[in-house]
């Protein structure tokens, strides 16, 4: 039996990638992990509900979140994604020179305790605070906001709180993102 | 590396806590205490966690930040025991090999009172009160809490959890 397979060309974390070619049916978690070594979204569920495998999406209307286990990886052709590897800033050899502000909240929260739903958390928590500067959202609807954007991902050792906790401080301390 | 107050200390050597902590863990417990606020809907049998308060005894804290983080997650996964989570026996059950999270419903951040829920740490006994293990301790009490709230909520009693929407409605039938 062969795989019918077909070449994928995409912008991933600001750099164009491809064509490489690919499995008609392979969802974009394998091609992140298989063929392109960014091993940073993880798989759990495999079945779309535990969001542990999101990446952020660049489309027209913005960024937004988009599971990567059960999303085929030929829908992303021609589209730009962002992973997990690509929030930090990193320097001309590779190296992170600076978190990007959700994951350095996260780090100074205390947020996460394994660590393995974190990368789908930078994911919406990131989303969310790039689509609030074009839409700021009302202070008394922050917390409704982030529960909104971030209810779906699954935790099993933090109870969200410091999750959450670290996403509206840093809401709040960042100019222009909550109006009122 | 070095990124705001967070500086990469490279590891030279291993120094393991002091042995006599590690009775500790077992021979002084620690306990905790926890309040649950709920509502039951009469009509669907859904119980909303509304709030929780708990109040814990721990010895010396080591990493007060951790400590927090962990009576959070206990206390979600002791939500998801008494409400969401089930593991039913039998053929059916998990050991068919089928089961994922589309069928063992673990909590969600809207399942747990996210944004109102408080907790206090009582002092240590002294100044060498030793560090208590905490750990699973902390998921105990809100199971019982939550029964007990939905017995107050309806005035129906259930001996086993998870308490679902189904059990609630045909108590109350």
């Amino acid at each position: 039996m062969t795989m019918r397979s077909s070449p994928l060309s995409l912008s991933v974390n600001g750099k164009p990638v491809g064509p490489i070619n690919v499995p008609d049916d392979m969802m974009l978690l394998d091609v992140l992990h298989e063929y392109l070594g960014l091993t940073g979204s993880r798989v759990s569920c495999g079945q779309g509900i535990c969001h542990a495998c999101a990446v952020i999406i660049d489309g027209p209307d913005g960024p937004r979140e988009i599971r990567s286990c059960i999303t085929g990886a030929h829908f992303f052709a021609g589209k730009a994604i962002r992973t997990v590897e690509g929030h930090a800033e990193r320097d001309a050899q590779g190296n992170v020179v600076r978190l990007s502000p959700v994951q350095q909240a996260f780090i100074e929260h205390f947020a996460f305790q394994c660590g393995y739903c974190t990368p789908g958390f930078v994911t919406a928590a990131t989303v969310l605070v790039e689509r609030l500067k074009t839409s700021p959202v009302a202070r008394p609807d922050l917390e409704a906001a982030i529960t909104k954007a971030l209810g779906q991902h699954i935790c099993r050792c933090t109870g969200y709180v410091r999750y959450f906790e670290a996403v509206r401080d840093l809401i709040l301390a960042t100019p222009g993102l909550v109006r009122g | 590396m070095t990124d705001g107050k967070f500086h990469f200390v490279e590891r030279r050597q291993v120094v393991y806590p002091p042995v006599d902590r590690l009775n500790a863990a077992v021979t002084n417990y620690s306990g905790m205490a926890t309040l649950a606020e709920i509502a039951v809907d009469t009509a669907t049998g859904k119980v909303d966690v509304l709030s929780h308060h708990s109040i814990l005894e721990c010895g010396s804290q080591v990493v007060p930040q951790l400590v927090s983080g962990q009576i959070q997650g206990g206390l979600a996964m002791g939500i998801g025991h008494a409400l969401l989570e089930s593991l039913p026996l039998y053929e059916d059950g998990p050991g068919d090999g089928t089961w994922n999270w589309n069928r063992y419903r673990l909590p969600h951040a809207a399942d747990v009172a996210v944004w109102n829920q408080t907790a206090e740490i009582l002092p240590p006994l002294s100044d060498t009160d030793p560090p208590k293990g905490i750990a699973e301790v902390v998921m105990i009490a809100v199971v019982p809490a939550i029964a007990n709230a939905v017995t107050h909520a309806i005035g129906k009693r259930f001996y086993a959890t998870p308490i679902t929407a189904e059990q609630i409605l045909e108590a109350l039938a």
